[in-house]
């Protein structure tokens, strides 16, 4: 495929040889970058180079979406708190980088990046100045908390070890999502697993923390948590018209014109 | 045009006014305006009974809940569906994306200078009094919740407020489709636009609004 003008390109070289440890490691850190950086969550739209001697690793992009993603990365290894303080959601991308990049940062690396001509060191000074840029208090302004609801079946329930909260599986926006489970009576969290045995329908609300970016109102996915559960049992639009015209009593004329009236206020 | 009158059955939001005109419109009427409620009704009945789960806001139902006047016992009815119906939650960032279409609408219509009547006001097609087009908070609500639930695609309304409001932001809202066919779907619009003459009708006649 013909690469795109234009299109921007984030470089990392290290003066080691490309072993399969060393480019795993990277493929990590540009990959956790990406999804950090993108509204959905997903790493679509980009692909990785590697050359072998002195592993020089490539992250290049193929759509709107992904070339968004790598410029806010880019923005924020040149200046991570001013990309911070311009677009919150961007604290993600700093907290990716500097756990995923932390095993890099000894081997004498650097970054390169769009509209920077010096390369960025990736070793300790730059980890722990994305470090502390993650963990930055974001204005009340710039966040929001609430809760969701979200109509899914549950894919999955389990938790990875007996250290870690139940995780399930559930579908938003049509990508599936590992979300915690929080607090929950015992009967719901019975039901969650229950629901993945036989996919019924369930009202979960999620409660989520969302932050502001450059697209708007971003959902910070790894704030939510699951706090209650609901089993929904859907009717069809035939069985409600019917079982409501017998339950409800048509208005007078007189009555929907009032209602009408109520309804334009 | 055969777009037009398909319904997904399973992607299609409601709002206040079909469910308010399915289930509490008289289904017989002397006031003027009966022909015209009739239809709604109709066409309200007939787009519920061709979807296959229900989508509705939750600022819908509670405004048909609150609207229509239900009795205690049909309140207690309504209260067995909303585990069976898909009552949309709002959240936070809907109600930013309200505010801005809010937003948008006013500074897209202006306001005229001297009468500071909105400059999309038209006149009533019954009593010829200059109105403009209603545009609610509540609407924009609704229209920030159907755009923003990834298991909807059309948001079906009487409302021209929120079929405006729809546009601004991409939303396909649209009234419930006419069961006697797009032509005569068509041929209104445009009479009503004045871009083609009315069909002749009889003076005094059934049809005659």
């Amino acid at each position: 495929m013909k690469k795109e003008n234009g299109t921007p390109r984030i470089w990392l070289k290290l003066p080691v040889a490309a072993t399969p440890e060393v480019v795993e490691q990277a493929a990590r850190m540009f990959k956790e970058a990406v999804r950090a950086a993108t509204d959905d969550g997903t790493d679509d739209g980009v692909t990785m180079t590697v050359e072998n001697r002195n592993a020089k690793v490539a992250l290049n992009t193929w759509n709107p979406a992904s070339v968004r993603a790598t410029n806010h990365i880019a923005s924020l290894i040149k200046s991570p708190l001013k990309e911070i303080n311009k677009y919150p959601a961007s604290q993600k991308i700093a907290a990716a980088l500097a756990e995923y990049g932390k095993p890099l940062r000894k081997l004498g690396g650097s970054l390169t990046v769009p509209g920077e001509e010096d390369p960025i060191f990736l070793d300790q000074t730059f980890v722990a100045t994305l470090e502390g840029a993650a963990k930055k208090e974001i204005a009340e302004s710039d966040r929001l908390h609430g809760d969701s609801e979200v109509y899914s079946t549950a894919l999955r329930v389990g938790r990875m070890s007996e250290s870690q909260p139940i995780k399930a599986r559930i579908s938003i926006e049509g990508t599936p999502r590992d979300i915690s489970v929080g607090d929950m009576a015992e009967e719901q969290t019975k039901l969650l697993f229950e629901a993945v045995r036989t996919q019924a329908i369930l009202r979960l609300r999620i409660h989520s923390r969302w932050l502001r970016s450059e697209e708007g109102w971003m959902l910070d996915i790894d704030s939510m948590r699951i706090v209650s559960v609901t089993l929904i049992e859907p009717i069809t639009g035939a069985d409600f018209v019917r079982d409501l015209s017998e339950a409800i009593k048509p208005a007078t004329a007189d009555e929907f014109a009032q209602i009408l009236e109520d309804l334009s206020e | 045009m055969k777009g037009q009158r398909d319904v997904d059955p399973r992607r299609s939001m409601v709002d206040t006014m079909i469910l308010t005109y399915a289930f509490k419109a008289p289904p017989v009427s002397d006031s003027s305006d009966a022909k015209k409620i009739q239809i709604m009704r109709s066409h309200s009945l007939d787009l519920l009974s061709q979807l296959e789960v229900i989508h509705v806001s939750a600022i819908c139902w509670m405004e048909f809940k609150r609207v229509a006047r239900f009795t205690e016992a049909e309140k207690k009815v309504l209260a067995t569906y909303k585990n069976r119906v898909f009552v949309h939650a709002l959240e936070g960032p809907m109600s930013e994306v309200a505010a801005d279409l809010l937003q948008k609408h006013r500074s897209k219509t202006g306001v005229c200078p001297k009468c500071l009547n909105s400059k999309d006001a038209s006149p009533c097609s019954s009593c010829k009094a200059l109105k403009g087009k209603s545009i609610k908070v509540m609407d924009a609500l609704t229209v920030a919740t159907a755009n923003a639930a990834d298991d909807v695609d059309v948001l079906y309304t009487y409302d021209d407020g929120m079929i405006e409001l729809g546009n601004l932001i991409g939303l396909d809202a649209k009234n419930p489709p006419d069961k006697n066919g797009p032509l005569f779907e068509y041929h209104r619009k445009k009479e009503e636009e004045g871009t083609v003459l009315p069909l002749s009708r009889p003076a005094g006649g059934a049809d005659e609004e």
